[in-house]
């Protein structure tokens, strides 16, 4: 028994101790350098791990020369992360509101300094935590702002969208008039953005969601769909809604259109089956006989 | 110190030297591999929880032919398959994707953990990979008997159209990207016959039927009145007679109720007290109510007011039986219930105690007629069938989408059509580690598999279907191909869904109704004493919804930040896209607007509930 303890368990111990000790060490390497950091934390960003972005980002920021390249670019991505990373702590808040805050002084109507006033004002609309409350006149005066300083632009359509948002949420008939006139009178401005199909598919939502008027829904849906829908996957569902609505209006040759359109272009739409069988009822109340496409097939790829 | 202390402490320290030496040897061999060494072997390691007889295998004959390329040779690369039962593979892939140790290819899903934003902490996003062609589609590698216009759109579309459902099974609708590449399809629910039983039982219902009197059983079946009054299923029919004269599985519900009637006919009169009709088992797709249940509970888009092209949410569901514009006695609930009843008295008793595997051994054993479920099942059940030890044991297997009511069954008017099969998603999502050192050939491998010819091949082998337009199923896969024609499936009331208690709830309520330990009243009333409970009921329910909806909006708000930094700092075109559809869902479900939209709907201007 002695012997077993002496001669054999203790040297085991000691030899299995000292062999943990050397790939304990061994996993110890050299600490990062802020190169290293900074890629690790900007790529973290991009796969939305936000609280590994503050943690490689925030120790190296403060000493990132400003004048280097990539200051502007691992500030915002800190930003970012400090907004972004969950769960939200006050702290973390605040220290992106002032980042964001550093980059829109510095880089004034860039499109990166615009960008960082609309987070700002975006931080400003929403709850992060229990008791942030909301700041929607903060919000506005921001979303305002780029509107009037940047007339004509992009960011002016997105501001446009967002305060218009805010003014539908209240959820009165004025609200929500007033939003539509806001991203009407936005598009006047610049029909041709790349914005338009969000602007008008949202108009529709709207319509008829607040104000559950079909006929001025359809109207919008209509632009929107020239435009192409904003969100491609979901155009079935935006053509079935078009062709229903053309119905309860009456205008039958319009609902054949759509739903026509659903058949021939969307195959794999859940609303298939329907919009073959009101196509075909459709089509027989018409004068003008109508060639109406075969069912759809949805594993006809070509 | 005592012996049995010693041995004890051996243990514990030989297990210590034993992992401490594995963990060196293969922290040595990822940084070996990991520096890319050109004479260290890259192994792939794929890793999935699919245990039906024959994937393992069509999935080891894949990786068998990707590893005999001469290119893959020449780069010293191997896969391996590592699977993994699905009991464990949730905690699996937890441990080994924060740990940075998963393996290089991995089914995604299964995990509670990693999903929503935290998809694209651990995966990698593919977008950029799949808009061009795949080089194994390549015209001389493909099927020969190709379609000469179908094989120029395989070499030349891009990878991500060469998909049956373009993809759509590998894409994430929260993150607006790709972050996996199906391999294979799961197909539909279907019904399963054993066609032996099939000619037997409608002999002797045939038989039944042409009796002078009729046996009492034959003549319950007759439909009499109408609605809640009615009795029976189906009228005598010329039609019925001639389907009774042949072989062929019911072409109607009340072919398939009468046909189950028959099997239990037929088990009395020959003695087989453990023949049931529907091998019925506590796994849902076995449960032939639940199957029919969407399409029963789809006919109320007008008391819910569902705007044209929206799904139904349960809240939605909840609010509008609330405001007291559906109950659970409104006449397509109640033949829900009245069908629930009914078909569960074609399963075995006890069939909650019974599992998935136990419900396929049943129909196996020649102890039940029919059994539903899915293409993942076929494989072992036609294998099954087939290979029963004695040759009259065996059987052949007719496979039938679920038949519906036609004018004149009882139902007819809940049960116009199937819901649509159209909108299917291609299955097995396999996703590529953000941490693996072999990027490049793990998305090489992940083409390869999914390559018109191999896709055939892996799917012929495995018996399940095919994820690739041109890569054909095998004969007996085929009725579990998507079947287009049908009604939209996001139409009906789930109060499954609902999550929390009242899932619990409703479901224990549904089963016990149908294992005839309750009936419709106290049915209803366990649901009602639930929804009228302010600290779980319809008050919860309502600030859940708006919760899940706020945190919804706060993980596409990331989403939209991180698309707009790749916008500013990487000129990304496709997060430029990508923006624009997120930002019109984002104004739309801003700060729970879906939730008290809702609430607005029904309860017009009366506060949002809270538990202030």
């Amino acid at each position: 028994m002695r012997i077993f303890v002496h001669r054999i368990f203790r040297p085991a111990l000691r030899w299995c101790v000292g062999l943990g000790l050397i790939i304990g060490l061994s996993g110890c390497s050299k600490p990062p350098d802020r190169e290293d950091l900074a890629r690790q934390g900007l790529e973290a960003v991009e796969f939305f791990d936000f609280p590994t972005g503050l943690n490689k980002l925030l120790p190296i920021q403060a000493d990132w020369p400003e004048d280097d390249p990539q200051w502007l670019e691992i500030t915002y991505a800190l930003a970012l992360s400090a907004w972004h990373a969950s769960p939200p702590r006050a702290e973390w808040m605040e220290l992106a509101e002032s980042l964001f805050t550093l980059i829109a002084e510095r880089e004034g109507d860039s499109t990166v300094g615009l960008t960082a006033r609309m987070n700002l004002a975006r931080m400003a609309e929403i709850s992060d935590f229990p008791g942030d409350e909301p700041d929607y006149e903060t919000a506005r005066r921001i979303y305002t702002e780029i509107i009037e300083s940047q007339d004509g632009t992009d960011l002016a359509m997105q501001a446009g969208l967002r305060l218009a948002n805010l003014k539908a949420f209240t959820f009165t008939e004025d609200g929500a008039r007033a939003a539509i006139a806001l991203i009407l009178d936005q598009l006047e401005r610049m029909p041709d953005t790349e914005w338009a199909s969000v602007a008008w598919q949202y108009i529709g939502d709207i319509y008829i969601n607040f104000l559950n008027d079909r006929s001025a829904a359809l109207a919008a849906y209509e632009q929107a769909y020239e435009r192409g829908f904003a969100n491609v996957a979901r155009t079935d569902l935006y053509l079935w809604r078009m062709g229903q609505f053309a119905e309860e209006l009456d205008r039958q040759a319009e609902a054949l259109h759509w739903y026509r359109k659903i058949v021939a272009e969307h195959p794999r739409s859940i609303f298939g089956t329907w919009a073959h069988q009101y196509m075909t009822r459709l089509a027989r109340t018409l004068e003008e006989p109508t060639e109406l496409p075969p069912p759809p097939d949805p594993l006809d790829v070509l | 110190m005592k012996w049995n202390n010693i041995i004890a402490i051996g243990i514990l320290v030989s297990a210590y030297a034993v992992s401490a030496i594995r963990f060196a040897t293969l922290q040595l061999q990822i940084r070996r591999t990991a520096a890319d060494r050109d004479d260290a072997e890259r192994v792939i390691r794929v890793t999935h929880w699919q245990l039906e007889p024959g994937f393992r295998e069509a999935m080891q004959w894949a990786i068998d032919e990707y590893n005999a390329l001469p290119h893959v040779q020449a780069a010293n690369v191997r896969v391996e398959q590592l699977a993994i039962t699905e009991r464990v593979y949730n905690q699996f892939m937890n441990v080994h994707l924060i740990s940075g140790t998963a393996p290089d290819i991995a089914t995604r899903g299964m995990t509670r953990l990693i999903q929503g934003n935290n998809v694209a902490r651990f995966y990698t996003p593919l977008s950029e990979y799949i808009g061009d062609p795949n080089p194994y589609n390549a015209p001389e590698l493909l099927s020969p008997d190709l379609p000469p216009e179908l094989a120029e759109f395989l070499s030349t579309a891009s990878w991500r159209d060469t998909f049956l459902d373009g993809m759509l099974g590998g894409y994430d609708r929260l993150l607006n990207d790709y972050y996996a590449i199906p391999v294979s399809n799961f197909g539909s629910l279907r019904l399963f016959y054993n066609q032996t039983y099939l000619q037997d039982v409608k002999a002797f219902a045939l038989s039944a039927v042409q009796a002078i009197p009729q046996p009492d059983w034959v003549q319950g079946l007759w439909l009499r009145g109408e609605g809640q009054q009615a009795t029976g299923y189906l009228p005598d029919t010329p039609a019925l007679r001639a389907w009774l004269a042949n072989d062929s599985a019911p072409d109607t519900l009340g072919q398939l109720i009468f046909y189950c009637e028959a099997v239990q006919a037929f088990a009395r009169e020959h003695d087989l007290p453990f023949l049931v009709p529907i091998s019925g088992s506590n796994y849902d797709p076995s449960n032939l109510a639940f199957l029919y249940k969407p399409i029963f509970l789809s006919h109320f888009t007008e008391e819910v007011k569902l705007l044209p092209g929206e799904g139904l949410r349960h809240i939605q569901s909840l609010a509008a039986w609330e405001a007291g514009r559906w109950s659970f006695d409104s006449p397509p609930y109640y033949a829900f219930l009245d069908f629930a009843q009914k078909v569960s008295r074609y399963f075995p008793r006890g069939f909650l105690g019974l599992d998935r595997e136990q419900a396929q051994r049943r129909f196996i054993l020649g102890n039940a007629a029919i059994i539903s479920s899915g293409a993942w099942d076929a494989s072992g059940i036609f294998l099954g069938a087939a290979g029963r030890d004695r040759e009259e044991d065996r059987f052949e297997v007719v496979v039938t989408r679920p038949p519906m009511a036609i004018e004149g069954e009882r139902w007819h008017e809940y049960l116009p059509m199937n819901r649509t099969e159209a909108s299917f998603t291609t299955g097995v999502p396999l996703a590529i580690n953000q941490k693996t050192p072999h990027f490049r050939w793990a998305l090489d491998f992940l083409k390869f598999m999914s390559s018109q010819p191999i896709n055939q091949e892996f799917s012929r082998r495995a018996n399940w279907l095919p994820a690739i337009a041109g890569a054909e199923p095998t004969d007996f896969m085929r009725p579990f191909m998507p079947e287009p024609e049908g009604i939209p499936g996001n139409l009906s009331i789930s109060l499954q869904t609902a999550g929390g208690g009242l899932q619990n709830v409703y479901t224990g309520a549904l089963k016990l109704l149908m294992t005839g330990d309750i009936d419709r009243q106290e049915f209803r009333e366990r649901i009602e004493r639930f929804l009228a409970n302010p600290r779980v009921g319809m008050q919860s329910l309502w600030i859940r919804d708006l919760q899940r909806n706020l945190d919804a909006s706060r993980a596409r708000d990331r989403t939209v930040s991180v698309e707009e930094y790749r916008v500013l700092f990487h000129d990304d075109d496709a997060a430029r896209t990508r923006l624009h559809s997120l930002f019109l869902t984002s104004l739309n479900n801003d700060k729970g607007l879906p939730a008290i939209w809702l609430w607005r709907t029904f309860n017009g201007d009366e506060p949002f509930p809270s538990f202030d």
